[in-house]
């Protein structure tokens, strides 16, 4: 029978009996930090990769209107460029003329709220949404994001509603006709600052603009030539590459990330959110294991006196007193990592339902892996550094005083 | 200073001498078994418990020391204090607040102990106890009489 082991292992209970509100604080710092990483840290991660492979940072316009443009911007010519490497996805852009049909979907039945321009939505280009949703997939070939103001009032009372709109269908040399088309509202947008698409553009899918603007007989009877299109690459990084096989290939490009350079610092800063976290667990545990391991000893000296009295050397003692809170730091973190996994999963869920737009965390999220062991190598070191000074002087305690004193 | 070969304190203590404290002083947390263990130098737990056996507390080895009598304390005191065979047995008051019954056994445990070579100095106000001894001092006014 060790004798170590003994007083170590029923010690050990006792202790997380006696110590139980320090070690419920040290359990719940570490819970609510890993918390706080599943939700921020993940969070600002997912927001500074998001930010960096699916916004217009990684957007290249290519214009056939340049001056320095020697390429048609055509499918054909589109086909080429998709097929270019660190390409994702290539997106003509063109507008077709829209109207509402029904005056009673107008804001004031007797204003007529005018052209609404149907602009295909490139991911990216999405516009700030003030009601309903744009889904992360796109808009569906029904469906139409409107502008929050036009001639007249708002469009906001839409939202959710089938709205039929209409265009001029060409049907001869000079001539056209009414069409129409019924779309779901989806979503509306804030239009109160005017883009390149005009001040009262909507937004459908691309293939549905290409399907008015043929419709509409824009497309004339040759291939359509656009003006603008937008090439995507899989990260902001890829941009300079792709941007020069473009210049090559004739076309004349443009992109928002060579003017922001300091962008991808900024975007590592933030994809190391997690490690921040990491270092203000370390922080947190090595002061609350320190308070935890001072007073622990401090209450276990008469226990050391008498292991001295009955023949225990220091070292031994020491050892023992090592050990036993290194398993009490062990298992306040392993408590600390089950909750703080637990708590992250949920609140991470309840977050992502409230859908915070600078807080896009998904449900069911898990702090990251290395995030979740930390705890499990720094809270026993700290605990055993926080009780050493405590531990080496209680193992120096007097046998024949603590004699006495017993 | 050097005694039997042994010169550090630690070693003194665990291997020549057996101390029995007034109040057991036992860790309350540990259980009887194991009270005696962390006095035990390389014992097995088989030879804890036929120790035990012999004064008697063989039933309560896997009590915890928190829960037992103080007549049952003092002799498992008694007992970690013998654990180790110490040349020297030094006691303090072992039958202090006992009942008559467990002070026979502690008295008869001191016995067994004198009968096995042991020199036992006992510090004591209990003349039965007094009454066993070879030797009797008697101090008043911290001087001897």
């Amino acid at each position: 029978m060790s004798d170590i082991r003994v007083v170590v292992r029923s010690s050990v209970l006792a202790s997380l009996r006696r110590q139980r509100a320090l070690l419920a604080l040290l359990v719940f710092s570490i819970a609510a930090l890993l918390c706080s990483n599943g939700v921020i840290g993940a969070g600002v991660a997912r927001y500074a990769k998001t930010v960096e492979y699916q916004s217009a940072l990684n957007l290249i316009e290519i214009s056939s209107a340049a001056t320095s443009a020697r390429q048609e911007i055509t499918k054909e010519t589109l086909k080429t460029v998709a097929g270019l490497p660190g390409v994702v996805g290539v997106y003509p852009w063109a507008q077709a003329d829209l109207a509402i049909s029904n005056s009673s979907d107008w804001p004031e039945t007797t204003t007529n709220p005018g052209s609404i321009w149907a602009t295909p939505l490139v991911p990216g280009l999405a516009p700030k949404v003030l009601a309903g949703e744009i889904p992360d997939s796109g808009l569906g070939n029904d469906e139409i994001a409107l502008p929050h103001s036009v001639a007249g009032g708002t469009l906001d009372r839409l939202l959710g509603h089938q709205v039929v709109m209409e265009y001029t269908k060409i049907v001869g040399p000079g001539q056209g006709e009414p069409a129409k088309q019924a779309f779901r509202v989806v979503a509306i947008f804030d239009n109160s600052v005017p883009g390149e698409a005009g001040p009262t553009p909507s937004y459908l899918a691309p293939g549905t603009v290409e399907e008015l603007l043929t419709n509409a007989g824009l497309a004339g009877a040759g291939p359509m030539n656009y003006t603008t299109a937008y090439v995507r690459t899989a990260s902001s990084s890829d941009v300079p590459q792709v941007q020069s096989a473009l210049s090559k290939e004739g076309f004349a490009v443009s992109s928002v990330v060579t003017q922001l350079s300091s962008l991808g610092g900024l975007f590592k800063v933030l994809s190391w959110a997690a490690w921040v976290f990491g270092g203000l667990l370390v922080v947190i545990c090595w002061a609350a294991g320190g308070a935890i391991g001072s007073v622990w000893v401090q209450q276990r000296t008469r226990e050391v006196g008498l292991l001295k009295a009955i023949g225990w050397r220091r070292s031994r003692i020491t050892n023992a007193l090592m050990l036993q809170l290194a398993l009490v730091g062990l298992l306040s973190a392993i408590g600390g990592v089950l909750i703080g996994a637990v708590l992250s999963l949920g609140v991470t869920t309840w977050v992502s339902a409230r859908k915070i737009e600078l807080l896009p965390v998904e449900a069911w999220q898990l702090p990251g892996t290395v995030v979740l062991l930390l705890p499990l190598l720094i809270v026993p070191a700290c605990v055993c550094l926080g009780g050493l000074r405590s531990s080496l002087r209680a193992s120096r305690v007097d046998a024949d005083a603590a004699l006495r004193d017993l | 200073m050097k005694v039997d070969g042994l010169h550090d304190e630690a070693d003194l203590r665990r291997g020549m001498i057996g101390f029995v404290f007034q109040q057991s002083n036992l860790l309350p947390d540990l259980t009887v078994a194991e009270n005696v263990a962390i006095a035990g130098r390389e014992i097995s737990r088989h030879d804890i418990y036929l120790r035990l056996e012999r004064l008697g507390l063989k039933s309560i080895a896997d009590s915890p020391a928190k829960q037992i009598s103080g007549g049952e304390a003092q002799r498992v005191a008694f007992c970690r204090a013998t654990v180790n065979d110490p040349v020297l047995l030094l006691v303090d008051e072992p039958t202090s607040g006992l009942d008559a019954a467990n002070a026979a056994l502690v008295c008869e445990a001191l016995a067994s102990a004198r009968g096995r070579g042991r020199a036992i100095l006992v510090a004591s106000h209990d003349p039965v106890l007094a009454s066993v001894a070879d030797r009797v001092l008697v101090m008043s006014g911290g001087r001897l009489v």
